[in-house]
């Protein structure tokens, strides 16, 4: 095979072919790209690599990782979008993506694309400081209404789901100053080094300093507690109404894909849920999900851009008001 | 458990068969992988990542700091050889190091590089063994003023080893940091001068920019002149000898020194450490003057000194769990990947796991030496084969290399387009170094200038009210005025002698 | 006054690089609406490339000016003729440059591996290797060497072109067993 007449021979073979030869093959019969649209090294690779891992045996077929990022990983879904829609490119999904389009990032939308599969889901936590002064979040929520800005909240960025927080915490009564970091490893270090009050974040990426202690956990952003912190209120008790901005995970494909192909890598993706490893992992970061079939899950995607729309209009009118 | 116990049980984990073979393969790969143009060791170390699932944590740990050790390294034998950094560290590398190759010293240039190196890189590693609690501690003390005022160090740094028109090399590092603010902007989520394009919002990556302008323009001016890069007979020609190395041996230790201290603060530690380092060493070697035509001290400075910032750059990995570059984010993930996670519990649960990482760098280092040599010899046999084929595969690495970044396609449309423009640059003589390094410490000082504003309420002047950013930033000042003493100092005499004629 | 003219001429590119320092604000940010989310008294996306500009401004006008004063103050005729320079191939230069950009289009056209194997094949007869000898065998083992590496080992995902060159490309790879 290493005979570079053979290479001769395929190529003289070109000229014969006529039309692509793609077409008619079954699915999969070449390796699945998996594009992660972020750098290695974050929750979304994490993912990645873990489903191709897990789901390489699956569908017998290698399953090559590729780390596309930018611009909220939208540089990672342009690339998907024009691969072909054959399912053998498949790309992580996630909120922080979904919502940069509600701000005005990038020309996707939803109906672009065909959500696979749910592969993880959290609400996103308020941490402070293991020194910090504040045991409740009805404490942070006080020292904010009582000193209006002065609070420092770090967060992901601006127009971002922890933006929106911020931005309706503050229409609530509780202003803080919203304090945004490119990269998540200075996010983190900042709250725990003590240099922001506050820091807006899923619990699975700050796991280690959950439980080593050095962040302590105030207030789920959600409608009832975490069940791995039972102790965290929830901010439905605090009568906050923000409890609809999850922090997902999904596994896409270009919309136009045969609905076959989609079962396929639907019923694979659900196969990996259900693996110990995955249990595993899911459980140290605090994701787990519920198994969803590609229609549930694209309703997720659908549902959430509608309402980072809805509260970026609201927040834009009131601005404008003012 | 002692600390020395804990370090025996780390070397005899790292000297289990299995660990120490892939150790030795990481090293090989990563001296190779940085030597070749194009290719960057950030980009080896992402390929080898999906190679440690199957691995225990320790030996993936050891194969990927293998990786990290021997590439930082390996980028400078092609900055020595052919003028082309491997990686955007070995910048400072190309301009003392391939003076001596056109002088016919290439083998001499690289041991004095190896050896830079591996000093460097082994007493970063010993810091890290010995030291990372407490360092990491002090590290948390930095917040982002500090980072900024360390990344001003770094531009002054560019700024002060200009070598000739200083406004020209000026102008060079300031539109490089305009080339760094294309794209989505680090706070807002604003796209700026993306002209309408999805692709522009990305932003500008600093390694295509640097594989274009130097790798590109570099092959095309390769062909046509067809340089002399061989080893020579006569004075120089031979190899280093003890009482070379004694010679430089402040330099090393200065470099080190810099490379440990710039290496823990996260970002471009390795590339800001080197710069530094050599501008440092322009003024402290006593022979400036020289500095760019081929001297020792020039290149053993930013050697030891980006190697000193791969332990240094593992303190807050480890100890924190933050990465502070590219390279240690990928050791997070592949860390992560085995339901390890770095951070300060790590070194309760996991304290064998950590020394055993310890001893892997340790060991990394010293059979760095091994390696480098053994590499360094092939690429020199390399550097004979005719410079047509030489060029013809740089380029193909190159633009497998600015695709790799980010399997971006539209990052090779940036590295062919900074490629004609290298070249230009290059005929008319106007510098490219400065303006890559201000496409890489454009965008972090940036942001760390803004989010520094959003912490402290927008008071622009608390840059110089933290002690540390203050310190830093008073250092940066003193550092210029020295750099820039031989065109104050006739100044200050003139006005003197004048003063004296008017008071007699 | 030719020889002026001459001088003249290398204040271009310090004059192109001031107009654009002042031309480029204007294509900063796509929509100007979006300056509106920046609170009050924050420096905002606009401040830092702002700054830059205005460096590259004043360093562009500093040039630019010495550049025009060396030249109006040079005698009218040259003193003495420079030194013959080597005589150095433009052409082939920039015919390397054009030869590189097409393997850029190449690549998305005739996918990774077919247009590396012609890029290496020309290249080598660009530089002078003519020989058909060496030319051939450089090219193919060189091609199946990256391929190996790059697209097998590496698993990067490099493009396998459009069209009839697509389906060539993954029947290359399933005969090399890269696939």
């Amino acid at each position: 095979m290493h005979n570079p007449l053979r290479l001769v021979a395929v190529g003289l073979s070109l000229a014969a072919l006529v039309g692509p030869a793609v077409a008619q093959e079954k699915f999969p019969s070449r390796p699945v790209e998996v594009i992660v649209t972020f750098g290695p090294g974050g929750g979304a690779d994490l993912m990645g690599r873990q489903v191709s891992r897990l789901a390489e045996p699956i569908l017998g077929v290698a399953m090559p990782v590729t780390n596309i990022s930018g611009a909220s990983g939208n540089a990672g879904l342009t690339r998907l979008l024009t691969s072909p829609p054959d399912g053998h490119t498949v790309a992580t999904l996630i909120a922080l993506s979904v919502s940069s389009w509600a701000a005005g990032l990038g020309s996707a939308k939803p109906d672009d694309f065909q959500v696979v599969a749910m592969m993880q889901n959290s609400p996103s936590m308020l941490f402070v400081n293991k020194n910090s002064p504040f045991k409740t979040a009805q404490e942070f929520l006080d020292a904010a209404k009582q000193n209006p800005g002065k609070l420092r909240v770090a967060t992901s960025g601006l127009g971002t789901q922890d933006d929106i927080t911020v931005r309706y915490l503050a229409s609530q009564g509780f202003p803080t100053k919203n304090v945004p970091f490119a990269k998540p490893a200075e996010r983190y270090a900042s709250t725990v080094g003590g240099h922001t009050d506050a820091l807006y974040e899923e619990p699975g990426d700050v796991a280690q300093f959950i439980k080593s202690g050095d962040l302590r956990p105030l207030l789920v952003f959600n409608d009832e507690r975490h069940e791995s912190f039972p102790d965290v209120m929830a901010s439905k008790e605090l009568d906050l109404a923000i409890g609809d901005l999850p922090n997902f995970r999904t596994i896409a494909v270009p919309a136009n894909t045969p609905d076959e192909i989609v079962q396929t890598l639907a019923d694979a993706m659900n196969q990996v849920l259900d693996k110990p490893e995955w249990k595993e992992f899911c459980a140290a970061t605090y994701t787990c999900t519920e198994t969803m079939s590609p229609e549930q899950a694209q309703k997720v995607v659908v549902d959430f851009h509608n309402t980072v729309k809805g509260y970026l209009e609201r927040f834009g009118q009131e601005q404008a008001a003012k | 458990m002692d600390v020395f116990d804990l370090i025996v049980t780390g070397f005899a984990g790292a000297l289990q068969p299995f660990n120490f073979m892939v150790l030795v393969i990481g090293l090989l790969v990563g001296v190779i992988a940085g030597a070749l143009p194009g290719i960057s060791f950030v980009n080896a170390m992402a390929m080898a990542l999906p190679f440690t699932y199957l691995m225990q944590p320790i030996s993936a740990m050891a194969f990927l700091g293998g990786i990290y050790a021997g590439g930082v390294f390996g980028g400078s034998i092609s900055s020595i050889l052919i003028n082309i950094p491997g990686t955007p560290a070995s910048l400072p590398s190309c301009w003392d190091g391939y003076p001596l190759t056109r002088k016919g010293q290439s083998r001499r240039a690289l041991q004095i590089a190896i050896v830079a190196s591996a000093t460097g890189g082994l007493f970063s590693a010993l810091l890290l063994t010995f030291a990372a609690p407490p360092f990491a501690r002090f590290a948390l003390r930095f917040d982002q003023p500090e980072f900024f005022a360390a990344t001003v160090l770094g531009l002054l740094s560019v700024i002060a080893i200009a070598k000739d028109a200083p406004v020209i090399s000026m102008l060079s590092l300031f539109i490089g940091m305009l080339i760094g603010t294309i794209g989505v902007d680090p706070m807002y989520g604003m796209p700026r001068f993306t002209f309408g394009t999805d692709a522009m919002q990305s932003g500008i990556n600093f390694t295509v920019v640097m594989i274009g302008l130097f790798a590109i323009g570099e092959v095309v001016d390769l062909i046509v002149v067809k340089p002399d890069l061989s080893v020579r007979k006569g004075p120089g020609g031979q190899s280093l000898s003890g009482r070379d190395v004694w010679a430089i041996k402040g330099s090393i230790a200065r470099g080190t020194g810099i490379g440990s201290m710039i290496g823990m603060i996260p970002g471009a530690g390795a590339t800001v450490g080197a710069v530094i380092a050599y501008g440092v060493e322009k003024q402290a070697s006593g022979r400036g003057r020289e500095f760019g035509t081929g001297v020792p001290q020039g290149l053993a400075a930013p050697e030891s000194a980006k190697n000193a910032t791969t332990g240094a750059a593992l303190i807050p990995l480890l100890t924190l769990g933050i990465p502070g570059s590219a390279a240690t984010a990928i050791m997070l993930a592949a860390m992560m990947l085995h339901g390890v996670s770095p951070g300060p519990l790590l070194f309760t649960t996991d304290v064998t796991t950590v020394y055993t990482i310890f001893a892997a760098m340790i060991l990394a280092n010293l059979l760095m030496i091994v390696a480098a040599v053994f590499v360094a010899r092939g690429f020199s046999t390399l550097m004979r084969t005719p410079p047509a084929i030489l060029g013809a595969f740089i380029i193909v690495l190159s633009v497998v290399g600015a695709f790799g970044v980010r399997n971006n396609f539209f990052d090779v449309w940036v590295c062919l387009a900074f490629g004609v423009l290298g070249y230009v640059m290059k005929r008319t003589g106007f510098p490219s170094a400065p303006m890559v390094l201000g496409v890489i410490l454009g965008p972090l000082a940036e942001r760390y200038f803004l989010t520094s504003l959003a912490t402290y309420e927008n008071n622009y002047l608390i840059f110089f009210q933290r002690p540390i950013s203050a310190t830093i930033l008073g250092l940066a000042g003193l550092f210029i005025l020295w750099s820039l003493w031989p065109l104050i100092q006739p100044l200050l005499n003139g006005l003197q002698r004048k003063s004296r004629k008017g008071f007699p | 006054m030719p020889r002026r003219a001459k001088l003249l001429l290398k204040a271009v590119p310090p004059a192109l690089i001031l107009i654009a320092a002042f031309v480029l604000p204007r294509f900063m940010l796509q929509n100007q609406n979006m300056a509106a989310m920046i609170g009050e008294g924050e420096a905002g996306p606009t401040f830092w490339p702002n700054v830059m500009l205005t460096l590259v401004a004043i360093c562009s006008a500093f040039w630019l000016v010495r550049e025009v004063w060396t030249a109006l103050r040079a005698p009218a005729v040259a003193g003495e003729a420079p030194p013959p320079a080597a005589p150095y191939n433009w052409r082939l230069a920039w015919t390397g440059l054009a030869i590189v950009i097409l393997y850029g289009v190449a690549i998305q056209y005739l996918g990774f591996a077919f247009a590396t194997l012609l890029f290496l094949a020309v290249w080598l007869i660009l530089g002078g290797v003519r020989r058909p000898l060496t030319v051939a065998p450089v090219a193919v083992i060189g091609t199946l060497v990256l391929l190996y590496v790059f697209v097998a080992l590496a698993q990067m995902p490099l493009d396998r072109g459009r069209g009839v060159f697509a389906g060539g490309t993954i029947e290359l790879y399933q005969a090399l067993r890269i696939y």
